[in-house]
């Protein structure tokens, strides 16, 4: 057992998860004040009362987790969410992650954190475990492969995982990521980066604790990453939508957005 | 059906059919079985089911 009281490793656990559930669906839960259902319309009178709107995200997320529980493996808090809330909205997140975790589900915190050195292990340390520990986070490359060390190492050791932006699915992705440097894109680089992290963090399994984000709105490239990194689970927002194709591939994947009407 | 939006299903007609106000969450488990038929329409998870 590790110190983060998991047994396995998290792809072993994400994928038994998945299976059981006959999905590789993810529900974000990206809560706002002004799409809330009438329910919780006191919401509206503490839109200045951060500790009251925290309270009613907590039961607002609460609530989703129960119905979406028996339905799919994984949900994933976009921490902004609970961030601009301040002290409150931390408290309210810690709930959620941790009730998440109680019904069975596994939790992606969804930080895009990145840094070097101590601040990344300090980033890792504080979304891997503790209060806010969740399964996985995931994580910016924009500082090197040295600043996603420091993730690798406590995911390793805390049998949690990462997943790192690799081609993201907003358009503005093609303006770094799309630039080419030594024969290759820069997010090729990175998926080497990812598999090579994967890879040596599998211990022998199919999957390692560094998964990748790629987004489904450019689906040739999705092909292809998922042949580059075949150590790595795949995180696909975007999926079906915004006039996306799919996925060829047979080999796993969390949709995280499927929109086909967008 | 994004899967950010299956949380705010309550606001769309063709998973609120039917349903009282109070009855947001039955909105979010149509929304997230919806979008787990698409997927396994859509994509190579279908071969999940007979995991």
């Amino acid at each position: 057992m590790t110190p983060a009281g998991h047994s396995a490793p998290f792809a072993t656990r994400l994928a038994a998860a998945v299976k059981a559930r006959g999905t590789p669906a993810c529900v974000g839960l990206d809560p706002r004040r002004e799409s809330l259902p009438p329910a919780f319309r006191a919401a509206d009178a503490a839109a200045d009362d951060p500790l009251a709107l925290a309270g009613i995200f907590t039961e607002f997320c609460r609530g989703v987790i129960d119905a979406v529980a028996p339905l799919v493996p994984i949900v994933k808090p976009q921490l902004a969410c609970f961030e601009a809330l301040g002290a409150p909205g931390m408290t309210a997140l810690a709930d959620v992650i941790a009730y998440a975790r109680a019904k069975g589900l596994l939790v992606l915190a969804d930080g895009k954190r990145g840094d070097i050195g101590s601040t990344a292990e300090a980033y890792a340390a504080g979304w891997l475990t503790g209060p806010w520990a969740a399964d996985a986070l995931t994580v910016n490359p924009y500082l090197g492969l040295d600043s996603i060390e420091p993730f690798v190492k406590t995911a390793a050791e805390r049998a949690a995982g990462i997943f790192v932006l690799v081609k993201t699915s907003n358009p503005g992705s093609k303006d770094f990521q799309d630039l080419t440097s030594d024969g290759r894109t820069i997010y090729e680089h990175v998926a080497a980066g990812v598999e090579a992290f994967a890879e040596r963090t599998s211990g022998g399994e199919t999957y390692g604790a560094v998964g990748a984000v790629v987004g489904a709105t450019w689906p040739k490239q999705l092909d292809d990453l998922r042949t580059a990194m075949p150590h790595a689970w795949i995180l696909v927002p975007g999926l079906g939508g915004r006039g996306a194709g799919l996925p060829t591939s047979a080999e796993p994947f969390i949709p995280t957005d499927l929109d086909r009407s967008s | 059906m994004s899967a950010r939006d299956v949380i705010f299903a309550h606001a769309r007609p063709e998973m609120n059919d039917g349903l009282a106000d109070g009855q947001w969450q039955s909105a979010v488990e149509r929304a997230a079985r919806d979008m787990i038929e698409r997927l396994a329409a859509d994509t190579p998870a279908a071969v999940l089911r007979g995991t």
